[in-house]
């Protein structure tokens, strides 16, 4: 009964409807400009919201993350600039939607996808939290070592051509992801002398340079012309929603079980959703980044069903799941609450509270995503002599804010030159956003699951056998492997060999 | 057009790029890692994708050699237009300025300027645009999220 009362508190205060519809519209727009995180944001909120009442503070912050985690695709399908790091996977097919005029559509369906993908997360969240938190805290480092390993066989799927150069370019991400002050014995790590790099590189300045200076080089390079964009139908048709409903839900399910892992959130689901449609659907409604509905379906479900995950193991547990849940867990404590098993069993009004904010804020993101995308989708249309330079000082800016320190303007620049020469040699540019976000999580778990086994390889190793989870893991992972390649077309190939 | 030709100069850029993955090769080298027998060590990581990478490097440098002969003069063609060429210096240009002379100053200077040179008409509604841009960016930034500009 006192789940019930929490779960309609939301929806019974006009104050907390506003303060959550208020929430996911100012998301969005954060989330839609490269460089501003939620984080960021909920972390601003903290100190405004230090004095209010628990609940409209909570109901903006969550308002803010469904909203924002969703924004992040509006500057991807248009400009091919990620908003957020979870929508780097929504560009590889949402970009070129908007060079074939559907960029409308392409955002009507990411936010159909997006409120599906929540809506499954939320129901996870409240059906079968101590189950998948359980699931959540059984993982060992080995296991996130595997994962990793996992998300780096998505180079496969994140390029077209030649694989060596995927791999390459997934290489140098992996060693920008390095570069910094080594986490375990704080020794300076590929910085060449220089204190300036002990705190790393920040992969989302790279990504803003890879993905926004770059493609403003490459455009003037090759005089592309703005397209006139279809917008006479924003609302995705029955048929395309239903079509892709199985992969949605499919996708759903990867991006609550990543979310729900503490340390891997929306960004490494969506790439995992995105192999995972590019493995799975056979016949896509155009090949896979030129501009496939399911490519745009895939990160979307699933990196908005990665914010119910992320909740669960904060509410159950009280170990953040991602960054903002880490935020949101300081700003309980601040109302004097601390979340885990405790206030789950005395106090379970919170958690239903939260449900429901969430439910209230996946209304409010349907209703605030479908507005204004004709308004967001002329922004494809204005000439490129005009765009290009606000773009470029859209990244600078977003590039700056990150630690309010101009060397990271500069290296926005570098990564944008660099990103230039690599996509002019036909070198795919996601595998190095890979590489940088995947870096920490395979460096940390690699270390500590041989440290756990004291530097014993071959114990390591049996490890990965031995241990059921780890079995399955590493069942699944060989499956992948099998799976990139096209064994018909091998065979054949081999068959004609020996004949010969 | 022809791949061989689109592709022209790509081994120099790879030979740029193995001088750079050197640099972090010696670099990396001086870390406890798998080549001082450390498996776990700070930089087995770094030893590892650094070998991989001049590996990988080497073998397409090899294969665009075979594709074409490069001269330096075909790459630079190839990779810098005018219109390039004119943003690259612009927004060197800018990133350089950017903490002289603030964000405001600098930011409309650079939209303007390279909004009129990338295409000389109509400067007056090009200037309008590049003071909007400049004052909805400082307006957002520095009242709404609190961000101290340059």
């Amino acid at each position: 009964m006192l789940g019930l009362q929490g779960f309609l508190i939301p929806f019974l205060s006009i104050e907390l409807i506003f303060f959550v519809a208020i929430g996911v519209f100012v998301g969005i727009y954060i989330g839609a400009i490269p460089g501003l995180s939620v984080t960021m944001a909920v972390s601003l909120l903290l100190s405004f919201t230090y004095t209010w009442d628990v609940f409209p503070a909570l109901a903006i912050m969550v308002g803010i993350y469904v909203g924002g985690v969703y924004g992040g695709s509006r500057s991807a399908i248009l400009l091919n600039i990620p908003g957020a790091p979870s929508a780097v996977a929504t560009g590889l097919d949402g970009y070129p939607l908007a060079r074939l005029g559907e960029a409308g559509k392409a955002m009507g369906l990411a936010t159909t996808m997006s409120v599906i993908g929540t809506f499954f997360g939320i129901v996870v969240l409240a059906v079968a939290s101590p189950l998948v938190a359980n699931l959540a805290i059984s993982f060992a480092p080995r296991d996130y070592l595997l994962l990793a390993l996992m998300g780096m066989l998505l180079v496969g799927s994140l390029s077209r051509g030649s694989l060596a150069k995927a791999l390459l370019v997934a290489a140098i991400g992996i060693l920008v992801g390095l570069v910094g002050m080594d986490p375990f014995t704080a020794e300076p790590r590929l910085t060449f002398g220089q204190p300036r790099l002990l705190g790393g590189i920040s992969f989302v300045v790279a990504m803003i340079g890879l993905f926004g200076l770059s493609e403003g080089l490459y455009q003037l390079h090759f005089k592309i012309a703005p397209v006139k964009q279809k917008i006479d139908r924003i609302v995705p048709d029955l048929k395309l929603v239903l079509k892709n409903l199985p992969l949605a839900l499919r996708c759903s399910v990867i991006g609550t079980i990543i979310g729900a892992l503490p340390g891997t959130g929306g960004d490494i689901a969506a790439l995992m959703a995105y192999d995972h449609a590019k493995r799975t659907v056979k016949n896509p409604s155009r090949p896979f980044g030129e501009g496939a509905w399911e490519g745009v379906v895939a990160p979307e479900a699933a990196n908005n069903a990665a914010i119910g995950g992320a909740f669960i193991p904060m509410m159950t547990l009280g170990i953040p799941g991602d960054s903002v849940t880490a935020v949101l867990i300081g700003a309980l404590m601040i109302h004097g609450l601390r979340p885990g098993p405790l206030l789950m069993k005395e106090q379970p009004e919170f958690f239903w509270m939260m449900v429901g904010s969430l439910v209230l804020a996946n209304i409010f993101l349907y209703i605030f995503g479908m507005s204004g995308i004709r308004l967001f989708s002329r922004i494809v249309e204005i000439p490129k002599a005009v765009i290009i330079p606000i773009v470029i000082v859209l990244s600078a800016v977003g590039s700056y804010t990150i630690n309010n320190n101009v060397a990271d303007v500069y290296w926005m620049i570098a990564f944008g030159v660099f990103g230039y020469f690599l996509k002019m040699y036909g070198y795919p540019l996601a595998p190095m956003v890979l590489g940088v976000i995947l870096s920490p999580l395979i460096d940390a778990n690699y270390r500590r699951a041989m440290a756990l086994v004291h530097g014993d390889v071959s114990a390591f190793l049996v490890g990965f056998v031995t241990n059921p989870l780890t079995a399955v893991l590493l069942f699944f992972m060989v499956f992948m492997l099998l799976n990139q390649v096209e064994w018909k077309a091998q065979i054949t190939a081999w068959r004609q060999r020996f004949s010969k | 057009m022809n791949e061989e030709r689109a592709r022209s100069g790509e081994v120099f850029f790879l030979g740029g790029l193995l001088l750079l993955l050197l640099a972090v090769l010696q670099q990396a080298a001086k870390l406890r890692g798998v080549f001082q027998g450390i498996p776990a060590g700070a930089g087995s990581l770094a030893q590892l994708m650094v070998v991989g990478a001049i590996l990988l490097v080497i073998t397409l440098a090899i294969q665009a050699r075979r594709l074409h002969r490069d001269n330096i003069a075909g790459a630079i063609s190839y990779l810098f237009s005018r219109d390039v060429v004119l943003l690259l210096s612009a927004v060197i240009v800018y990133g350089l300025v950017l903490v002289h002379l603030g964000f405001a100053i600098s930011t409309f200077l650079f939209l303007l300027g390279t909004m009129f040179f990338l295409d000389k008409n109509n400067l007056r509604q090009k200037a309008i645009i590049s003071l909007g841009t400049v004052l909805v960016i400082v307006v957002v930034f520095t009242f709404l999220f609190e961000v101290v500009l340059p």
